[in-house]
């Protein structure tokens, strides 16, 4: 009974994935039509061809792993050092928590003319680092960390401050070592949030050469009407093609978080 | 641990809060008192950028969607997560295994895949719609069935993250709790209901509170699905902001709106925490 | 050193003959100033891509193509980099979007173009009062697409409707219309659930002898009129009739077109140029392989109009006063010579409309617009010119959403042809006071 329930639910999720798939293949004709046809008459991989064959592609997926390597590692690593320094309650940790968490109550979207204007005036628009500007904000990283080390025992930073260790060897031998599992969701959340800003990488990012993957693929789709009419088509493989790379990521990650890694938020 | 070396690895993340949070937030709020557009001279008007928001008229109704949009997320949300939680934990390892790792694809998806298939799926002259026209239900002209696509687009898109969430929750529950309980004889409705449900009511309280800010700062979906129709009446408030910023290039009026915005989620989570404390002393 | 004389000359010889070859090539279409690099700015895309490469080949001011991105339907990217100071020496872009920069503010100045074109330049267009302001030309039309009525011979044909001609009315349009719909056909296509392509409905409005605009007055709109009221009422009646399809309120341009491309649908206002394009479409996607015998004439007209105006809005080309004089000057120049009569005649012969009113007809490449239903939009160009329906005007985005907006409403039964036309007017009589 309670497989059922998972099959038809996991049936249900994949769903829209399964039909935009099928759209991606198929020749035009909206998706809609009377009666529904759940598999395509005659599949046609045009619409994959016409996207893949953009000159740039490589650059566009080299940009992404650039800015995947570095803003992603530098955030998360920002995001853990300043869980964990939270995870002690230092003087005034109340007040930093107030501050990321009152962050969260203004949209990333709202902030990002002033954002922009900021990022001009220090000279870096058109770069890989200014794309990467905004994950360097990450209060739900910072969050989640400061609630799993607050997780682990206290015994074992108290014996290594009775045992004489300085706060380097404590960082050293017992904060790193046992962030595996936040680490990895942290690396999970931002690689995605980076993978899929699409609004902002278009702003900053002004020369094709410079593009990401997921601007390179969604700005050929949208001009494709100008050239190759199948406009549904093209949007279902421009979105099936940047579903890809989560997957892929999140593939690499899952096993890196397979303890709780909301142990000490409760 | 030494307060330098604790503010020493806070540094990098102030600094992300810095720019990202701090000082764009108080350009918006600089910017909600002038007329701006950009490419002009900033004008001030005082106040006037707020008292435009709060009496236009689809101001109100984007409020109005976003209640219905906070309310019917939070519960379709956390009671779908719950009950696909506990299914899956109930189900045996290695369906258990599969759905952690299946549940959490389509969230990748969001804002885009989903809102497309829905989009193309509620075409004015496809199958769906005309099914719908002959059931009775004007489907375009029904901002209510407008809203609900949109909720289930949303749904569909998250649910599975909000499962795999409470999931690790409740392995992170000791087994020795389970143990006794089936000891006793309880079934595992039983422990589900009177055992673990308490257990992870904090969680489920974070998870609420947080998709009641999503659900009112969601734009995209509406955006791509139905563009705010009928006549702007599915259009969130973030919906609204983004037009009012991004299309009619009107910053100043969009940062009052956003400042509105923000204390309106503020509030709803100053209620929800008063809620919490009354509640979690057991 | 004897030994090696042949091949110091025979390498001369062969860095003369280059340079030669290149100086000429350069040389054909000089724009006096020397050496100034400008950056233009135009929409990443294929199309403006292409354009700056050719201009950059012809003239001897190094242009430099900056990018930007309005794929996600705004501008806010060149926005804020005017806004933080990064300013273009020109911009290129479509009409509707670049008209918000003719302005002359402290942050953004458009330049003066009237000093840089002789008398005989500025006669040359058709219709230079939209993009002046103040006495101003703050920009320029770069070549604009005209249309006119597309007509579905074969459908006609098919169910023994006579083929109409030039000088047909808007009452013999309804009677074929009535025919139409009994053998299942449609007359047009009307649509509103978003506001892109409005061109393919607003030149009724010509039709009907109503404007949106008239003599370059900007203060109000002239559409509240007997003629607006019976466009009005003709859109309404057409839906309600069912000479158009009834879902038109649902109905987004896309799915418009897609019903036309299909092939039941009679007459269609359109771009010579893009019925080849949505031909091969048709043919690609399966919709309609056996496509259509198809040809172009003049709206029908209504009482008291001898010939419907085209609507279209191409390119404008701006210039941007910056601090360097040598660079303004190269920009102005550069942007008086882009719009010109030789860039024309080049954009022309790929289909594109010139804005300028001299009589030629180049040789068309007939694998993108055929030279007759050219002919046809340039003489209903020659004859009765532009219909304004506000291109240039910064606000212009907003008050194109107002259309279908109302029309929605009307075909909804939400509000009478009378009542959707004065709250149209209204909007745009409030917008244009900002």
């Amino acid at each position: 009974m309670r497989k059922a329930i998972l099959v038809v639910f996991l049936l249900l999720l994949f769903f829209p994935l399964y039909w935009m798939a099928v759209g991606s293949i198929s020749s035009g004709a909206s998706m809609a039509k009377i009666p529904p046809s759940f598999f395509p008459a005659e599949p046609t991989a045009g619409t994959y061809r016409f996207l893949l064959s953009a000159p740039n592609l490589v650059l566009w997926i080299a940009n992404t792993v650039i800015l995947l390597c570095f803003g992603v590692s530098s955030s998360v690593v920002a995001a853990v050092a300043a869980g964990f320094a939270l995870s002690v309650r230092p003087r005034g940790w109340r007040v930093v928590v107030g501050c990321l968490l009152t962050g969260l109550l203004v949209p990333r979207v709202a902030l990002t003319v002033p954002m922009f204007l900021e990022v001009t005036r220090i000279g870096l628009t058109g770069t890989l680092v200014g794309a990467a500007v905004p994950l360097l904000y990450f209060p739900s990283g910072v969050l989640l960390s400061m609630g799993y080390f607050r997780g682990i025992p206290k015994e074992l930073f108290e014996e290594a401050v009775i045992a004489g260790a300085t706060d380097i060897d404590v960082l050293r031998t017992i904060a790193i070592p046992n962030a595996g599992p936040v680490v990895g969701l942290l690396i999970l959340f931002q690689a995605v949030a980076s993978t899929s800003d699409y609004l902002w990488q278009s702003l900053i990012l002004r020369m094709e050469s410079t593009f990401t993957y997921i601007v390179g693929i969604l700005d050929t789709a949208t001009q494709a009407p100008v050239i190759v009419k199948n406009t549904q088509g093209m949007n279902c493989a421009a979105a099936i093609l940047i579903f890809l790379p989560f997957v892929l990521i999140y593939i690499f990650t899952a096993r890196y978080f397979t303890q709780d890694p909301l142990k000490g938020l409760r | 641990m030494k307060p330098l070396v604790a503010y020493v690895l806070l540094l990098p993340a102030l600094f992300g809060f810095l720019l990202c949070g701090l000082l764009p937030v108080m350009g918006v709020g600089y910017l909600s008192f002038f007329k701006s557009d950009l490419l002009h001279d900033d004008v001030w008007v005082g106040f006037g950028n707020y008292v435009t928001a709060l009496t236009e008229g689809h101001w109100l109704s984007a409020l109005r969607a976003s209640a219905f949009y906070a309310v019917s997320t939070v519960i379709l949300q956390v009671g779908g997560g719950l009950i696909l939680a506990f299914t899956a934990y109930h189900a045996g390892r290695r369906w258990l295994s599969a759905s952690r790792f299946l549940f959490f694809l389509p969230t990748f998806s969001a804002g885009l895949v989903i809102s497309q298939m829905w989009r193309s799926l509620l075409h004015p002259m496809g199958w769906a719609v005309v099914a719908m026209k002959s059931l009775g239900l004007d489907f375009w002209h029904s901002p209510l069935a407008v809203m609900t696509a949109i909720t289930l687009s949303h749904f569909s898109a998250n649910v599975g993250g909000q499962a795999v969430v409470f999931l690790s929750v409740l392995l992170g529950i000791g087994q020795e709790y389970k143990d006794a309980a089936r000891v006793d004889g309880a079934s595992n409705a039983l422990i589900s209901r009177r055992i673990f449900l308490p257990m992870i009511s904090t969680t489920v309280l974070v998870m609420a509170v947080m998709q009641f800010i999503g659900a009112f700062q969601m734009w995209e979906t509406p955006r791509f699905i139905s563009n705010g129709a009928p006549d702007g009446k599915s259009a969130t408030l973030m919906f609204d902001v983004w037009q009012t910023a991004f299309v009619q290039n009107d910053f100043g009026l969009a940062s009052a709106k956003t400042i509105i915005m923000a204390v309106v989620i503020a509030v709803g989570v100053g209620i929800a925490r008063i809620i919490q404390k009354g509640t979690s002393c057991a | 050193m004897k030994r090696f004389l042949p091949w110091l000359v025979a390498a001369a010889l062969l860095v003369a003959s280059v340079a030669i070859v290149i100086g000429g090539a350069v040389g054909r279409n000089r724009v006096v100033t020397k050496g100034v690099t400008i950056d233009a700015a135009g929409v990443y895309g294929p199309i403006w891509g292409k354009q700056i490469e050719v201009f950059t080949a012809l003239t001897e001011i190094n242009v430099n193509y900056i990018g930007f991105n309005t794929a996600d339907g705004t501008t806010i990217a060149l926005d804020s980099m005017i806004n933080a100071g990064i300013v273009p020496n020109v911009l290129v872009d479509f009409t509707g979007r670049a008209s918000k920069y003719m302005i002359q503010t402290s942050k953004l100045k458009a330049m003066d173009l009237k000093p840089y074109m002789t008398k005989a330049e500025i006669a040359e267009f058709y219709d230079l009062v939209p993009w002046t302001r103040n006495g101003k030309i703050l920009g320029l039309p770069n070549p604009s697409p005209g249309q006119a009525m597309c007509v579905n011979t074969t459908l006609l044909e098919k169910y023994g409707i006579p083929i109409p001609n030039a000088g047909w009315t808007i009452d013999e349009f309804l009677t074929m219309a009535k025919q139409l719909k009994s053998f299942g056909a449609w007359a047009t296509v009307l649509f509103a659930a978003n506001p892109s392509s409005d061109y393919l409905y607003v030149n009724w409005f010509g039709a009907f002898g109503a404007r949106i605009f008239t003599g370059g007055d900007y203060s109000k709109t002239t559409v509240q009129s007997d003629a607006g009221l019976k466009t009005f009422t003709f859109f309404n009646d057409l839906v309600k009739n069912g000479y158009a399809p009834k879902e038109a309120a649902e109905l987004w341009d896309d799915a418009a077109l897609e019903i036309w491309m299909k092939g039941n649908v009679a007459f269609m206002p359109l771009r010579p140029d893009w019925v080849l394009v949505y031909k091969a479409i048709a043919k690609d996607q399966k919709l309609n392989e056996a496509w259509f015998d198809y040809k172009f004439l003049p709206f029908p007209a209504g009482q008291g109009v001898k010939v419907t105006p085209t609507v279209g809005a191409g390119s404008t080309m701006v210039a941007f006063e910056k601090r360097d004089k040598a660079q303004n000057a190269a920009a102005a120049k550069f942007s008086v010579w882009a719009t010109g009569k030789d860039t024309n005649y080049a954009f022309t012969r790929q289909g594109a409309f010139s804005a300028l009113r001299v009589p030629t007809d180049p040789p068309m490449d007939e694998m993108i617009v055929r030279t007759a239903d050219w002919l046809v939009v340039r003489d209903i160009a020659n004859t009765a010119g532009w219909m304004d329906v506000g291109y240039t005007l910064p606000m212009y985005t907003m008050i194109r959403q107002e259309l279908p907006k109302r029309l929605q409403a009307m075909w909804k039964g939400d509000q009478t042809p009378a009542e959707a036309l004065a709250a149209y007017a209204a909007f745009i009589n409030e917008a244009v006071k900002k």
